[in-house]
């Protein structure tokens, strides 16, 4: 087994595409996903909503300065409908407002059309309030919102760790079902069918390699995700990395099942695509369930990632999580993974021998 | 030219008998459209929404049923009822501190309570309103989790909620809401609305011809070479130029047949508006199609091995395809990214088709759109033709 | 005998490595030219310049009497055909696809059909390539070098990691081209390949070629002396032993004679057998060959 362990890692280590599937890709990943669902954040999640407004008639603008400020939300004034316009092209307001005495007219930007339902809501919010301040409503009741969590986190900071499960998954995944495949198709399985070699231990060694690479790789993610978008999390170390290493087994045992599936290596590699852009889409690391559509939610709640994403908000204190909760989710995580590498592993070689 | 012909042929044909080939070029990009849809284009629509919220109603029988109001309102907006958009869960006032930790458990996305004296302030309120005298409003307490998207979310709903609750009193009061009209437009659209399925379709056939032109062009490329097939062929009298065409052309029918299969499939199937018969559009495809057949001529023959280029290819698909604005669009980024999303082809194909294709503005300007692909293009074809020349010592 | 291809004094040289050192080779028409050499001795190189695949260096080359400049002319590779070690063709096409498509790099070219015949590949004509086994697939490598009917063919290593029955085949192939008339370039490192099919044979090592002529006389000049092995019912005297002339060793459990005319030494045998009333029992002969002779030549071994 030690010297298997030995093998492997020097397999490992010098294999470029192993280096850059457990090293460069989950960074690359988690800058690229992160900005550009931070970038969408405003929108998306409603919470740094920036509202372009243009007032066209000076009687207007008391009231609407006035309702503005009530919402919480951020207005940027323009002189023109051309400023206007600029500002959302650039996508520094993610909504504009033209106010006339009669009309208002909400302008989104282009390529957010398809975020409008969202920001519809926004619309019901921001119109109402308006109207209630030109018609001089007055305000019988109100709300008083309540942080039930303290301390200063920001919208990026519950985004990244999503966006860190996807990218230690897709690494795991994919790292595992290329070299299970690839060995498969190379016939190098086949050869060690014929020896008393047994395919859990064999897939272990490979498997443990790519554990460790990707536990290494996932911290660094983790720390330079604090840098790059100071996310401040308060992280507790140990849960961490028992939770990290966790998702890597399962998600490495994911790979080796997938590896299962067929001899052929671009099967494999067809399959693993189809399952990172469901797994990227469908979870709720990009969307919150509450604006999913049922099936979707479906989808998202049978997608480990989801659970992943979940428990790695928790280790780095972003997310509250019972104590049992996390402890039966970190078992299944790893009891399954083990299991799945095994005996995934043992099917493999046996299928070999047949 | 009988030569180009066959190798025209041949390659296509070794393609389409191909299950590898089809699942790229076919498949992939059909299923990539289907999941988008369905994950995005529904997104946040009426029957989508569904925030879990808590009520407490801490008002208790005062005779004045303001607070009964309120929850009817609520509960009129949760399911079962139709355009519900809260899952309503009551607790009484004793379980306040269970339901806070439910909100910060993410059992529930909001806490809303209606606190004790809530009836009789409002009652006060109305009486003082009705007299022209000065008032503070009554207030409701709503917990929530600012940073987590659904919690946020549904403490603006609920805001939403409170002017329109605002209003109904002042109805009821006799108080004149002015009329207002409420229209929306979108920025740099050009047909109407365009809709998720409308926004992803263009990505799609840039997405398309990108796969083929990496993966049915770079590793069919190291294939040739590493069995040794280019030098077969250069031991026959046969020119290079129609074995280049001849399997360009291959690629490029490859890449029409999925324009117009993806095309037809987006506007019958997915009911995508785009506009299917512009001419300019398919122009600009063929152009791309050159592009990335360029690209997959370097890629081919920088990297050796037919696996290591399909398994690298796939993998680094997906940050290149979110880097070109495709899925989501593309704000705020900081330089250092936003370097690649102005060095990235798809970007500014996906640009100039939504444009072409009538539904929106280009982000670019249409001469990058053309100029920027272009470099890729001699860039590429570039380095491929220099690589290979230097191969034959 | 008309000269087909004419090399002379033929350099090449990557860097600071001379590869070729001014090599000397002459084809006649209608023969099996073997050439033969170590892995990095040139044997490569100098094929591939012949194929047209590298610029030759220094050197003149005379294709069917027109001297090649640089690169070789499409006229002049109208009239070769080409077997590269290995090849493998497009996947999911098919045998008569192949050959359809090298028909179509030629002016005149014979029919698919004809070529299937020709190679007896009828039942796989419909397969696709990646369903082949090694020795089809190489019948094919061969079968689309003959598609332009060449006068002459260049065949590099073209029975290597075949079974035994598939190069007996591919033999047979090769041979049938030669009773058609055909010129045959044969790289191999095969000796008993060499010995079963070529007429003449060149060897060449680190980059010179250091002899040329029939393998019976390279045999017979550097093979070294034949070896009879044969073991007597009864152990004979010593007295008895050395009333052969020619010189015996004891080997293990064996007698050995070494000699340079077996069929004179057999006889030799069999006489002083008769004459002793002694049975000779397992005979065996060990005849020298080309590993011999290289061996001989360069003091090292051809697959070294």
């Amino acid at each position: 087994m030690k010297n298997l362990f030995g093998k492997a890692f020097k397999m490992f280590i010098r294999d470029r595409q192993a280096i850059l599937m457990f090293f460069i890709l989950p960074i690359l990943f988690m800058l690229i996903l992160g900005f550009v669902i931070e970038g969408l954040s405003g929108s998306a999640t409603g919470v740094n909503v920036k509202i372009a407004a243009f007032i066209s008639s000076s009687s207007l603008e008391n009231a609407i300065t006035k309702a503005s400020s009530g919402t919480g939300l951020e207005f940027i004034f323009t002189k023109s409908v051309d400023d206007l316009n600029e500002l959302l092209d650039d996508g520094k307001a993610q909504m504009g407002i033209i106010f006339k005495n009669d009309d208002f007219t909400f302008v989104y930007n282009q390529s957010f059309g398809q975020y409008n339902n969202y920001l519809k809501i926004l619309q019901d919010v921001i119109s109402s309030s308006v109207v209630n301040a030109l018609s001089n409503v007055k305000p019988y009741i109100q709300i008083r919102s309540l942080s039930v969590k303290s301390g200063n986190l920001t919208v990026i900071g519950f985004i990244v760790p999503g966006v860190i499960s996807i990218a230690i998954t897709i690494a795991g995944i994919f790292g595992m079902a290329i070299i299970a495949g690839n060995y498969r198709q190379n016939m190098v399985l086949k050869r060690l069918a014929v020896t008393p070699l047994n395919g859990g231990s064999f897939f272990f060694s490979l498997a443990i390699v790519r554990f460790i690479a990707s536990l290494i790789s996932a911290s660094l993610t983790v720390v330079l995700s604090e840098i790059v978008f100071s996310t401040s999390y308060d992280i507790n170390w140990f849960s961490f990395l028992i939770f990290i290493s966790s998702g890597i087994i399962l998600s490495l045992g994911i790979g080796v099942i997938l590896a299962l599936l067929s001899r052929d290596l671009w099967t494999i590699l067809n399959i693993s695509t189809i399952l990172s852009i469901t797994m990227m889409l469908f979870s709720d690391v990009f969307f919150p369930y509450s604006i999913m559509p049922f099936y979707m939610r479906v989808i998202s709640k049978m997608l480990p990632i989801s659970y992943f994403s979940e428990g790695l908000r928790y280790t780095l204190g972003i997310e509250a999580m019972h104590y049992q909760d996390f402890a039966i989710l970190t078992a299944v995580f790893i009891i399954s993974g083990i299991a799945m590498i095994f005996f995934g592993g043992i099917k493999i070689l046996k299928l070999e021998r047949k | 030219m009988k030569a180009f012909w066959k190798f025209f042929k041949l390659h296509l044909l070794s393609d389409l008998r191909n299950r590898r080939s089809i699942f790229w070029v076919v498949i992939f990009p059909i299923l990539l459209l289907v999941l988008l849809i369905l994950a995005f284009s529904n997104l946040g629509t009426n029957g989508a929404l569904n925030f879990r919220i808590i009520l407490i109603n801490e008002s208790g029988a005062s005779g004045l049923n303001f607070s009964d109001r309120i929850v009817d309102i609520v509960k009129s907006m949760s399911y079962p009822n139709k355009n519900a958009v809260f899952t309503l869960t009551e607790m009484n006032p004793d379980q306040k501190d269970s339901a806070i930790e439910k909100v910060l458990y993410a059992d529930a996305d909001i806490l809303v309570v209606i606190p004790k004296d809530f009836d009789a302030s409002i009652a006060r309120s109305v009486l003082l309103s009705k007299l022209g005298m000065n008032f503070s409003p009554a207030t409701l307490d709503v917990f929530y989790v600012p940073n987590r998207a659904s919690s946020s979310l549904a403490q603006e709903m609920i805001g939403g909620l409170t002017g329109k609750i605002n209003a109904f009193f002042a109805g009821t009061l006799g108080q004149k809401i002015s009329s207002v009209v409420i229209k929306d437009e979108i920025l740099g659209e050009i047909m109407g609305s365009p809709s998720y399925t409308d926004f992803v379709t263009p990505g799609i056939l840039v997405i398309a011809p990108f796969t083929t032109g990496l993966l049915l062009v770079a590793p069919k490329l190291s294939f040739l070479r590493a069995n040794r097939v280019m030098r077969r062929y250069a031991s026959t009298p046969m020119n290079p130029v129609s074995f280049f065409f001849g399997f360009t052309f291959s690629r490029t029918a490859i890449m029409v047949i999925q324009y117009i299969g993806l095309a037809f499939f987006a506007v019958f199937v997915m009911r995508s508006r785009i506009d299917i018969f512009s001419l300019t559009a398919f122009f600009y495809y063929l152009f791309s199609c050159a592009v990335y057949t360029a690209i997959g001529f370097a890629v081919g023959v920088a990297v050796s091995s037919a696996v290591a280029v399909s398994a690298l290819s796939s993998v680094v698909n997906l940050p290149l395809e979110f880097l070109a604005g495709i899925y989501f669009p593309l704000f705020n980024l900081p330089w250092y990214i936003k370097i690649f999303v102005y060095a990235n082809p798809l970007w500014y194909a996906t640009n100039a088709m939504r444009e072409l294709l009538r539904v929106s503005q280009s982000q670019s300007p249409m001469w990058m759109n053309i100029l920027i692909p272009g470099l890729w293009l001699m860039i590429s074809m570039g380095f491929a033709l220099t690589k290979r020349a230097a191969e034959r010592k | 005998m008309e000269k087909i291809v004419e090399v002379k004094g033929l350099r090449k040289r990557y860097g600071h490595f001379e590869a070729l050192k001014g090599i000397d080779i002459v084809l006649y028409r209608g023969e099996i030219f073997g050439f033969l050499g170590p892995n990095g001795a040139g044997k490569t190189t100098t094929v591939e310049i012949l194929e047209g695949l590298r610029k030759p260096g220094e050197g003149e080359i005379t294709f069917f009497n027109e001297k090649i400049h640089n690169a070789i002319p499409p006229h002049v590779k109208e009239k070769i055909g080409v077997v590269l070690q290995e090849t493998r063709f497009l996947d999911h096409l098919k045998v008569r696809e192949i050959l359809e498509l090298f028909a179509s790099f030629f002016k005149q070219a014979k029919s698919p059909e004809e070529i299937i015949e020709m190679v007896q590949m009828e039942e796989k004509a419909d397969d696709y390539t990646e369903n082949l086994s090694g020795g089809q697939r190489q019948r094919l490598a061969i079968a689309t070098a003959l598609v332009n009917d060449p006068e002459i063919i260049f065949l590099d290593e073209p029975t290597v990691g075949l079974d035994p029955q598939s190069r007996e085949s591919v033999w047979k192939l090769i041979r049938m081209l030669k009773n058609n008339g055909k010129t045959i370039f044969l790289t191999t490192h095969y000796m008993e390949e060499a010995q079963a099919l070529c007429d003449r044979i060149s060897i060449i090592d680190r980059g010179k070629i250091i002899v040329s002529d029939t393998p019976k006389n390279l045999v017979k000049n550097y093979g070294g002396k034949s070896e009879i092995d044969f073991r007597c019912n009864s152990i004979p005297l010593k007295s008895t032993i050395d009333d052969l002339k020619s010189n015996v060793n004891v080997v293990d459990d064996h007698f050995r004679i070494e000699t340079d005319d077996i069929t004179k030494t057999l006889e030799e045998l069999v006489e002083w057998s008769k004459k002793f009333n002694i049975t000779i029992t397992d005979i065996s002969l060990v005849e020298p060959t080309l590993e011999d002779v290289f061996l001989s030549l360069t003091g090292r071994g051809l697959r070294d």
